[in-house]
């Protein structure tokens, strides 16, 4: 198929798909049980460890490159911060359990944010010219703007914050530090001791606070990779790239400063192409592939072509799209986007027997 | 079983393709006694409408939209009634609930948009509607003159962030308005800016000058559950919906009594019952005695009934994907609406259902509110 065709092909076979009669098959607890536990050992697990790592390595840095003890320059500490959002960009779908309690998702990446508030939290929080240890200790207390990676990539591209004279250090050092912490807790409480967030999900039950039945378990992936898609169009695509490239508002762009828009999308559809088809084990893609053939080879093709979409912008993606000669890919991206969403919500919910419903699925 | 439910309907609707023509709708809707009922829906197609149909499930009328709706603001008398777009949507249609068309568009300034709620002051001249300023950042009550062409007369504030449903006291000059407490910003429609910090509230706002008469709000652990949906009772006991925005674990009170100068009572409910409701109403209603409340959770699939007198929890009703609920004029009996089709009679007693057919939607997955007016009165 001619790829210039595929989003409006996609289009077109879902509404043939919309219509037609589709029998969910009965999916059995010990088969959503199955691909649940290896979601968690081969998915959440590896990507949580690469969090902490990462998180690790970039307080790391920010410490050498502030004390200058090691020859830690603005460019490997840019390098470690590009690791660190990698790291996150690759987990950030996973949004239940442990990072979702002590707000730890908002205080990682407090994003969309509404009209440059951690811009103005950091430069707030730099004036006040704070004793280190005093804000270290605070930071996970304080305001969730300049808490995570989001302050972070302020501290270290804006040329205010950490030029000879410049007092960012302090704050940079704290917010790297309270990002270790943060992802080390959640992965503590994903798989250490007896009450750990995986050994819950892997015996569901009525006493059970968080899964009822392993459909449970299942949907929370199944939201990750729906919610996901969702917001890559609704927020780094359709508000940024307009209806032409006249229309471009670059403002709205994730990781304006960074210049890393078009990677993030890379990312973040790598990780929720692994988390349908498995990383080396069982994915969602497990419960398809015997109920709905069809639609797993669709799937698939969808991942892989969209994928091939995004990794072919040319540059940030607010940069590419008000290129006419570089905007098509990003036009074609949108659109791939959204038909993958349309499956997913329409006929990847039901092939796994999730009933996801018009009022449930974005209520008012 | 929602899905089983869903997939007939689409084939249902696919067979009968052609009843969906609006060849049944009765001509004048005032010719019906009893409450007239009008929901938002989207049709087989995904196109978005509105209609009309009586207690006996006879369309009065199925119109389309310009964009998705969401609830009504009824006007005193009956004959009219203002649809308005779901957030951050910018259009409000004048329905005339007599003849069953729209006799106007109304659209919300440049600045502004509507949150889909609104109501009418006692003599039918002034709308008031919830929107947001969304470059300031705060809630407003946009105030329209329905006898003038529905001309924009000014704003009065919300006194919160995200106002949503908002009532009229039987004081007739007392506006009370839920603020969801949600900042949101139509260059990123739908996403919520805000979460770590919201403050929602329950505010009494005197509808000539605006000011605020009181403010209700919750204990500061419960900040990120959004007062969002509401209604009143007769005797002005205020019934509150809300939305939990925590971690999906987190086990909260959803449903709340206001009466009189007392704050807001939240209502417990049996744990496995606030369990299945999922953090979520989608909207609330009193039966006309004001002694039952209706609370739809439709991301639970359940409809649950409360006493107000006792402030306890009755029973409660399946209905997948059930959001709009509506009294009938029975005490203790109430209409709810599904997202995946159908409509449903419940008595609040027993949580026994019966499907009502409306006459030509049967394929219509009803969105969130389902709102009675009362255009017998008239007739």
């Amino acid at each position: 198929m001619n790829r210039a065709f595929l989003p409006l092909a996609l289009i077109g076979l879902l509404v043939l798909w919309a219509t037609s009669d589709s029998h969910a098959q009965e999916i059995a607890p010990a088969d959503y049980a199955r691909v649940n536990a290896a979601l968690v050992e081969t998915h959440a697990l590896p990507r949580y460890e690469r969090l902490a790592t990462a998180t690790d390595a970039f307080a790391g840095a920010a410490e050498a490159f502030c004390t200058g003890e090691s020859g830690v320059d603005q460019e490997r500490l840019r390098a470690a911060f590009h690791d660190a959002m990698d790291a996150w960009m690759g987990v950030q779908h996973l949004r239940f359990g442990p990072v979702d309690s002590r707000m730890r998702g908002f205080r990682f990446y407090f994003w969309p944010q509404a009209r440059n508030k951690v811009g103005e939290a950091v430069a707030k929080l730099v004036a006040a010219d704070e004793d280190d240890a005093a804000l270290a200790a605070r930071i996970g207390r304080t305001n969730v703007a300049v808490q995570g990676l989001l302050a972070a990539e302020v501290l270290v591209y804006d040329d205010r914050y950490l030029g000879a004279d410049a007092k960012g250090c302090g704050l940079l050092t704290a917010v790297a530090a309270n990002m270790h912490t943060m992802a080390a807790g959640i992965l503590a409480e994903w798989w250490e001791g007896g009450d750990a967030f995986a050994q819950l999900m892997s015996t569901p039950g009525p006493d059970n606070p968080h899964f009822e039945d392993h459909a449970a378990g299942t949907l929370a992936f199944f939201q990750g990779l729906h919610d996901s898609l969702q917001l890559i169009y609704d927020i780094n695509l359709k508000p940024v790239i307009g209806e032409s490239a006249q229309s471009v508002r670059p403002v709205l762009a994730e990781s304006r400063l960074s210049g890393r828009s078009q990677r993030n999308i890379v990312v973040t559809l790598e990780a929720l192409q692994a988390l349908y088809l498995g990383e080396g084990s069982a994915g969602l893609g497990d419960l398809t592939a015997v109920a709905d053939p069809k639609l797993d080879r669709l799937m698939r093709k969808a991942f892989r072509l969209t994928l091939a979409t995004v990794q072919s912008i040319e540059g940030p993606v607010e940069q590419a799209a008000a290129d006419p000669t570089r905007r098509p890919p990003v036009e074609k991206l949108a659109k791939q986007v959204q038909a993958l969403k349309q499956i997913v919500r329409d006929r990847l919910a039901p092939a796994l027997g999730l009933a996801v419903g018009f009022n449930a699925l974005d209520g008012d | 079983m929602a899905i089983d439910r869903r997939s007939t309907l689409l084939l249902l609707a696919g067979g009968v393709a052609g009843s969906l023509l609006p060849a049944p709708f009765r001509a004048k809707a005032a010719a019906s006694c009893g409450p007239l009922y009008l929901s938002a829906h989207a049709d087989i197609t995904g196109g978005y409408r509105v209609s009309g149909f009586a207690e006996d499930g006879t369309s009065l009328f199925d119109l389309p939209l310009p964009g998705r709706g969401h609830s009504f603001a009824v006007r005193p008398d009956g004959s009219a009634a203002v649809h308005f777009a779901r957030r951050p949507g910018r259009f409000a249609l004048v329905l005339d609930l007599v003849e069953g068309t729209v006799a106007r568009r109304v659209e919300a300034p440049a600045d502004r948009h509507f949150y889909g709620h609104g109501v009418f002051s006692p003599d039918g001249r002034l709308l008031y509607v919830t929107e947001n300023d969304f470059e300031g950042e705060r809630g407003v009550i946009g105030i329209y003159d329905a006898e003038r062409g529905y001309k924009r007369l000014g704003e009065l504030p919300s006194h919160g962030i995200g106002p949503h449903e908002i009532a009229l006291l039987s004081d007739g000059e007392t506006l009370v308005v839920a603020n969801g407490g949600i900042a949101t910003h139509p260059d990123l429609p739908r996403v919520k800016l805000n979460l770590p910090t919201m403050a929602p509230s329950l505010c009494f706002v005197d509808r000539r000058s605006g000011a605020l008469r009181r403010e209700l709000t919750l204990d500061p652990a419960l900040h990120r559950l959004s007062i969002r949906h509401l209604a009143v009772a007769p005797d002005d006991t205020v019934a509150v919906a809300m939305q939990y925005e925590g971690p999906a674990h987190d086990r909260v009170p959803l449903v709340a009594l206001q009466r009189g100068e007392g704050p807001l009572h939240l209502l417990h409910g049996p744990p496995n019952v606030i369990r299945a409701m999922k953090n979520y109403c989608g909207s609330i209603c009193f039966d006309p005695s004001g002694r039952t409340i209706a609370v739809s959770a439709p991301r639970g699939n359940l409809v649950t009934f409360w006493d107000v007198g006792s402030s306890l929890y009755l029973v409660s009703a399946r209905v997948s994907d059930g959001c709009g609920v509506a009294p009938s004029a029975r005490s203790g009996e109430f209409l709810a609406s599904s997202g995946l089709g159908g409509v449903v009679v419940i008595d609040a007693c027993s949580g026994a259902t019966r499907p009502l057919a409306v006459g030509g939607l049967e394929a219509a997955r009803w969105d969130n509110h389902l709102v009675a007016a009362s255009v017998s009165r008239r007739t």
